[in-house]
């Protein structure tokens, strides 16, 4: 290819695109658009998707679901300590019981974490991290490199 | 004047440019069509911010220009799109001849509209992996670098799709260039 023609081919198609005004939008999607809004509004907060509900909504229905939780898993735990009592106990005791394992493994990691930070100390939990970043970055950078060697197609490179 | 009323007369100044951004990158009216209205409707989610600001004429055109991106290569033309930028079908889309009339001095004999027209249906007629990066350059004012990135795409076929559009349009608008005999001899 040849730069001075390519350069006088690009000032005259650059002279016809630059005569082109803007296309005339269709004159209805002024209404279609007010239309659309118009129906969002109109329809309540809680038939809209949670990413939509007003702000102090959604950290009043998180806060209620986190606490709903936390006591399905005390209760439940709290609940094994009276199902020899009744056998309605033991019926909830026995639903509840997956969710006291949770709350249990969930104790039993944290736990862990804390022990082991607290005995291994900060160094090498951060020296840890910094080497599970390394890698992840290392991945990354082979599979780009693999990319690039493998799946691009080599007259794409040459060009 | 109320929210909706400010809102409105926003749309009327920016609807054209906001539409033939998005029907010259993706060559279809009711795709055009579904990016403008998309586009109007997350401006108005930020109508607070966008009200009066200076910026906001630039914001709707990448809005706009994202939203065709992303319907190009999500759900249109999805595997031939991808399948022309990654190079194989490229023969069928230089052999392919563009079916409308054109004399030695089409764009010449033509009055401005009817020239314009001509212009805009030429460019619509040309495979998306020619028209949107020549869109992006001379309409967006992208750089090569600045494209190549945005598609994903090598530089190098960037200029070269880039360059095979606008032999594309000049071969069908008949475009004369500056040099036109000198141009010809050494255009190999």
């Amino acid at each position: 290819m040849n730069p001075e023609y390519e350069k006088q081919l690009e000032a005259a198609v650059r002279r016809e695109l630059n005569a082109l005004g803007e296309l005339e939008a269709p004159p209805e999607i002024g209404r279609r658009v007010m239309r659309v809004i118009e129906q969002r509004s109109a329809t309540p907060w809680y038939r809209r998707g949670w990413q939509a509900w007003p702000l102090a909504l959604q950290c009043a229905s998180l806060t209620g679901l986190l606490t709903a939780f936390a006591f399905l898993c005390v209760g439940g735990s709290q609940l094994a300590h009276f199902a020899a009592l009744s056998p309605a106990a033991r019926e909830v005791s026995g639903w509840c019981s997956l969710l006291d394992t949770i709350w249990n493994a969930a104790n039993v990691l944290v736990n862990a974490l804390a022990l082991a930070f607290r005995s291994l100390g900060p160094a090498v939990i951060i020296g840890s991290a910094v080497m599970l970043l390394a890698s992840y970055a290392l991945c990354v950078g082979l599979g780009t490199v693999y990319w690039r060697l493998a799946c691009v197609p080599l007259k794409e490179r040459q060009s | 004047m109320t929210n909706a009323q400010q809102f409105e007369t926003l749309m009327r100044n920016h609807q054209n440019m906001v539409f033939s951004t998005a029907m010259r990158l993706l060559a279809n009216q009711t795709d055009a069509e579904d990016v403008t209205q998309e586009t109007f409707l997350r401006a108005y989610e930020r109508f607070e911010q966008l009200r009066g600001s200076p910026t906001v004429s630039g914001w709707l055109k990448t809005v706009a220009t994202n939203l065709s991106l992303n319907h190009l290569s999500r759900y249109r033309s999805r595997w031939s799109f991808f399948s022309e930028l990654l190079g194989s079908g490229r023969e069928e889309h230089e052999e392919r001849e563009m079916e409308f009339p054109a004399s030695e001095t089409v764009t010449e004999t033509l009055d401005e509209a009817d020239r314009r027209a001509l212009v805009e249906q030429a460019l619509q007629q040309l495979p998306a992996a020619q028209r949107v990066p020549l869109v992006l350059f001379h309409f967006e004012d992208l750089a090569y670098e600045e494209i190549a990135t945005k598609l994903g795409v090598s530089l190098g076929k960037v200029k070269t799709d880039i360059f095979r559009g606008r032999e594309a349009l000049r071969r069908q608008l008949r475009l004369r260039l500056m040099d036109e005999p000198a141009a010809a001899a050494t255009r190999t």
